[in-house]
């Protein structure tokens, strides 16, 4: 089973090369391709579920080389989680995208490029090797440089050219602390690290701190490094926004914090707070902002950094609760931003404008779309029985069992922000007056409404069925990461 | 801003490689019947051609996105490049 492992990152890799030679036998070929390879890793990483008890630990050494000499790769309960919400995305995704790209040309690149993320993505969930981590964060990182340009028009290549600066400066930053850490410790195996590097305060360990803080804070998109998210957000196709916001944030930003603070370095009551504070700054900024956008996917990017605020806030707690509400509120924002994102993609494939001011009315020629983005909202703002509302509840319950009743308060309000942002989303969309111009407006085609129905049953049936997800899947994750935080 | 850039990666890259340096260290071939001398790390020579290759592929993406830009705006000026806002 463990020789499962280096197929996740095997088979996409594989998908992206073939992708451009059959794109140039059949124009068909590269998205079914691309079907077929995220299928697969969907179906494995469900079966993964039921061959190997989440709690254990396999590990696959690449090579046959052992740790000190080889690289690793490692599933345990965290990971496990990741690649399913990866995988599960990923598929969704890609059957979205095979009706939404016809508007571009050069299909085949964009399959191979996603593949590619894929791979990245994949890698940095399942890699035991810090340098390792660094080249899978850059392989995903480049090829989301180039999806956001993928229009090459002038506004996605200036959020494109924004986006690669700042992820250029943010992988230099990773790098770097990966060179101390090597410089300390002599070995870039996580395990190794974790055992021998020291652990009493000092000088070096406080920068290598502040290195990795900033540089994945920036892939993270917390509130001082957030320039260049809603700019990417906005600007790229919307499976690629969908993406972006869904699982890649989280994998490079939120799982790399997560992985190398509490499982490697080791977290201090400093590190916690801090977390927390740029969580609640994240939290209120974005929904600030969020509230005065007219631009409906900037809207959603705005708000994507508020739920990724509402996250490091759970996790910064370092409580049992805390961290299993910061991780469940991780793979909620997993379903319901891309739901959110792919509905604003079917409205605009309908109606061809992204501003709020010109719609109106299209609850009624849109049925479907207007009853999916009202699942997303609601469950996005907290309210029973979606998703949303459990996560929110143990985050903010967590709070005030920590005796931070400030964070609870901001946390609430931020929440009643969320459900005014959407609430302003969901009425000048779809009810107000339909402008004469949206007269002939269809609904978008069935396989994109079926992809965002899925979604956004997912997010009522977790709801509804919550605890057996979280006894599944989500409790041998909270544990990798407890393993952090015991004194 | 992409000379910035790669400015930065050197000067990364040359700490890397800077970390792996021994005084008086030799290649680090090992050689039968010679023992006992100090070798200078290849790890980080590895990593650093690993990422001197990302940064080929950063830096060349990044030229072609500008030239793109230019155009698309006319101008390198990044302060007359601001369609976006908010």
């Amino acid at each position: 089973m463990n020789h499962w492992l280096p197929l996740f990152i095997a088979i996409p890799l594989g998908g992206a090369i073939l992708s451009l030679p059959l794109g140039k036998l059949n124009r068909k070929l590269p998205p079914w391709l691309a079907l077929v390879v995220s299928l697969y890793l969907l179906l494995t990483a469900l079966l993964l579920y039921f061959i190997k008890s989440p709690e254990a630990i396999s590990v696959y050494r690449i090579g046959g080389w052992a740790a000190p000499l080889g690289i690793n790769l490692v599933l345990d309960g965290l990971s496990q989680m990741l690649l399913l919400v990866v995988s599960l995305i990923a598929c969704l995704v890609t059957i979205y995208s095979m009706v939404y790209m016809e508007r571009y040309t050069g299909k085949e690149k964009y399959f191979t490029l996603y593949q590619l993320m894929l791979v990245g993505m994949n890698g940095v969930v399942l890699t035991g090797d810090l340098f390792n981590l660094f080249v899978f964060l850059e392989i995903a990182a480049i090829s989301t440089y180039i999806l956001v340009a993928f229009g090459t028009e002038a506004e996605e290549l200036e959020a494109a050219f924004r986006y690669l600066i700042i992820g250029s400066v943010a992988s230099l930053f990773i790098l770097f602390g990966v060179g101390l850490v090597f410089s300390v410790t002599g070995t870039l195996n996580l395990a190794e690290i974790a055992s021998s590097f020291p652990r009493e305060p000092g000088n070096l360990r406080t920068l290598i701190t502040v290195l990795f803080l900033v540089g994945f804070g920036m892939k993270a998109a917390l509130v001082p490094f957030h320039a260049w998210l809603p700019d990417a957000h906005t600007a790229a196709p919307a499976p690629v926004s969908a993406t972006l916001s869904g699982v890649l944030i989280k994998i490079l930003g939120i799982y790399c914090l997560i992985r190398i603070f509490y499982n490697v370095l080791g977290v201090s009551p400093q590190l916690l707070y801090v977390l927390s504070l740029l969580g609640l700054i994240s939290i209120l900024v974005g929904g600030g902002l969020a509230l005065v956008q007219w631009d409906f996917k900037r809207l959603l990017a705005y708000s994507s950094i508020s739920q990724v605020g509402y996250i490091l806030l759970g996790i910064g707690l370092g409580t049992p609760l805390g961290i299993g509400g910061g991780i469940f509120h991780l793979v909620n924002h997993a379903l319901f931003k891309p739901l959110m994102f792919l509905n604003a993609g079917a409205i605009e494939t309908s109606t061809g404008t992204r501003e709020l001011k010109a719609m109106g009315g299209l609850a009624k020629k849109m049925p479907v779309t207007f009853i999916t983005s009202l699942f997303g909202s609601l469950s996005i703002s907290g309210l029973p029985p979606f998703n949303g509302f459990w996560s929110k509840l143990f985050i903010i319950v967590a709070c005030v069992q920590a005796g931070r009743f400030w964070a609870a308060l901001i946390a609430v309000l931020g929440s009643v922000l969320t459900l005014a942002y959407f609430l302003k989303f969901l009425r000048y969309a779809f009810f107000e007056k339909l402008p004469p111009a949206l007269e002939k407006v269809k609904e978008a085609p069935g396989m994109m409404i079926g992809v965002t129905v899925t979604l956004a049953m997912l997010c009522l049936l977790v709801g509804v069925f919550f605890p057996y997800v979280a006894a599944a899947i989500l409790n041998p994750a909270v544990l990798v990461v407890l393993e952090g935080v015991k004194p | 801003m992409i000379v910035g850039i790669v400015i930065m990666e050197y000067a990364v890259n040359l700490f890397l490689v800077s970390i792996g340096y021994r005084w008086g260290g030799v290649d680090p071939i090992i050689e039968p019947n010679i023992y006992n001398l100090t070798y200078v790390s290849p790890l980080p020579q590895a990593l650093v051609v690993c990422t001197i290759i990302i940064g080929l592929a950063t830096t060349i993406l990044a030229v072609a996105m500008a030239m793109r830009i230019y155009e698309k705006y006319g101008t390198f000026d990044i302060t007359k490049i601001r369609k976006l806002k908010g």
